[in-house]
């Protein structure tokens, strides 16, 4: 299956001048300013973020442990119960939300929600052994901001006041 | 098209009608009424279930699917209400192309040629004239007709259409910072590279210093992380990145085409592939001995012989929807240093050189901010039978209104006739 093109057109109004070499996720993924700012620790590798990811950042010597900042949908409840669903534990009720650890993002007061075991993440990935989820939900306004922190046990604890620190210097961009 | 009278066996016309050459056999089956009625027949059968289908497969698809010239023959659809089963009849018949020329074929034999001819069969003639014309613009239209788009926020100008549906794949090389020319892939050698195993097309570029190979084309292919959804069985990744093959929209010009792509270098070298798609942010990148490459898959752009500024564009809704009012786009066109103004409104089109320009959407940078900049969409239309069908109407109207006139003017003479041979009392 062998053709030939000579075909060639005039450069045109169309074409915006380019940035050479990118790099795959420049190319394939928003590189856009998040409406949210935050000061990650020094041992936190920035990553782009995602269609989904606000702020997404990688860690630990395994290479697996990843931390984001997503805009989600539903309430705190849904939010809470949709993770703990991840690691196959049973879902809290309003009481149970409001007894959880809170710790102050975006103007209002988080849950934090931890979770370990077997984590599955759904969207087609494997069940991984071994993990554990420390991540925080709240409500601005209309909107429900999370962070999300996952990965093995022992990266996850040794990453807990990081994950504090860093919930806390969270703020909207100007 | 003829009347056809009966035959009858003593009748020594109807015998010779019988013993008639082959040509002339031909002539009278490609002329005649019953061939006529059974080519209607079809066209309305096919107008009808298109219509239908196109409600599950889209505008788009369902026409290529009925009126396609590829489409030899067609298996039409009609799926039965739920209540009687659901099922879908499959129906098979000849492709709307080849019946409208079919039918086009029978109109100037029968209806034109061994039409009766006279001054009371005028109107007839005019009117079987006008719906040739409509057949034969109908014909231009699928031949040469290219339709895109042009897009451009209030104080932009414009020299550029894009194509609705074709994704090709660019190729240009930046010599102090920008390209001067780019060359392309067109799509018609991308669309058939798909299914399992996957096919490769080598295009050879003479003009370039490599070739390129093609696989895996995905017609609404997203371009997806390994870290947001695990790939599929057997699909390759590469940089962390693989095409999740999507199905295609009923709408077809919302489809966001994606393939894998390699650099075949003229002395052998290694490239490592990449994958384009039309859902990028930017081009991918190569260096090839000293000189840089972009590599870019977008839907093809075709260059306009003027360009066109937008000025001012207006929008209003009526109250409490988003259903237009009014879509209006003051332009002002430049061509060899000359301007001229021209207001573009929804069914009131700038025509010039050949081509048309319609008010086709609006909006705002960001949709949820009143103040942000507004733009237009244009759609560019070059059809040199765009008015066609227009005059054809027309054609067909005049034609019948003289039959119509023709016909009264017969009955009152006729009439009149009668009145004189009444003996008077």
């Amino acid at each position: 299956m062998e053709v030939t093109s000579t075909e060639t057109r005039p450069v045109l109004s169309a074409d915006k001048p380019v940035k050479l070499f990118a790099s795959s996720d420049e190319r394939f993924r928003a590189t856009v300013d998040s409406p949210v700012k935050g000061d990650a620790p020094e041992n936190w590798l920035s990553r782009p973020g995602t269609e989904f990811r606000l702020l997404n950042y990688a860690f630990g010597a395994s290479g697996s442990g990843e931390v984001y900042v997503s805009r989600s949908m539903g309430s705190v409840l849904d939010n809470v119960n949709r993770w703990l669903k991840q690691f196959s534990q049973k879902d809290l009720d309003q009481a149970g939300v409001d007894a959880l650890e809170k710790i102050p993002m975006l103007g209002g007061q988080s849950v934090l929600v931890l979770a370990e075991g077997s984590y599955a993440s759904g969207m087609g990935k494997p069940t991984v052994d071994g993990f554990a989820l420390a991540g925080t939900v709240v409500q601005v306004g209309a909107e429900i901001y999370t962070v999300k922190m996952v990965g093995p046990k022992d990266e996850i604890a040794a990453e807990r006041e990081n994950l504090a620190a860093f919930v806390k210097s969270l703020r909207m961009a100007e | 098209m003829v009347d056809e009278t009966p035959t009858d066996p003593t009748n020594p016309s109807a015998a010779k009608k019988r013993e008639r050459s082959l040509p002339s056999q031909l002539f009278h089956f490609f002329a005649g009424f019953p061939l006529a009625t059974v080519l209607m027949l079809i066209l309305l059968l096919q107008t009808w279930l298109a219509t239908l289908e196109q409600v599950d497969y889209g505008l788009h698809a369902t026409l290529r699917k009925y009126f396609d010239p590829q489409a030899w023959y067609i298996i039409g659809e009609l799926r039965m209400p739920e209540e009687i089963g659901g099922v879908a009849l499959k129906i098979p018949m000849p492709g709307g192309y080849y019946v409208l020329g079919l039918f086009f074929i029978n109109l100037v034999l029968g209806g034109i040629i061994r039409a009766r001819k006279g001054w009371n069969k005028a109107g007839i003639l005019i009117s079987h004239a006008g719906i040739l014309l409509m057949i034969l613009s109908a014909a231009v239209t699928e031949r040469t007709e290219k339709r895109g788009t042009m897009d451009f926020f209030e104080g932009e100008t414009s020299n550029t259409a894009q194509d609705y549906y074709e994704y090709v794949v660019e190729i240009s090389e930046h010599t102090e910072g920008a390209p001067k020319e780019v060359h392309l892939v067109r799509g018609t050698y991308l669309t058939d590279l798909v299914g399992e195993p996957a096919p490769v097309r080598k295009v050879l570029l003479p003009n370039l210093p490599f070739d390129m190979e093609f696989t895996r084309y995905a017609p609404n292919g997203r371009v997806m992380s390994v870290n947001e959804m695990a790939p599929p069985a057997g699909t390759p990744v590469l940089d962390g990145y693989y095409i999740f093959d999507r199905p295609t929209n009923k709408a077809t010009e919302l489809d966001v085409a994606a393939c894998y792509a390699k650099i075949a270098t003229r002395d052998g070298s290694t490239v490592p592939s990449f994958i384009l798609s039309g859902d990028v942010f930017q081009p991918h990148t190569l260096k090839i001995g000293e000189r840089i490459f972009t590599f870019h898959m977008r839907k093809l752009l075709w260059p306009m012989p003027f360009s066109v500024r937008l000025d001012k564009a207006t929008a209003e809704y009526y109250p409490n929807s988003t259903k237009p009012k009014r879509f209006e786009s003051i332009v002002t066109r430049l061509e060899n240093g000359s301007e001229a103004n021209v207001e573009i409104k929804m069914n009131e089109p700038m025509r010039y050189e050949g081509l048309t320009f319609y008010q086709r959407m609006m909006g705002r940078e960001n949709a949820q901010m009143a103040n942000s900049r507004p733009y237009s969409q244009l759609e560019v239309v070059k059809n040199p039978a765009d008015q066609w069908p227009f005059y054809a109407l027309w054609v067909v109207t005049v034609g019948l209104m003289v039959h119509l006139l023709i016909k009264f003017y017969e009955f009152v003479v006729r009439i009149n006739k009668k009145r004189a041979q009444q003996p008077s009392l």
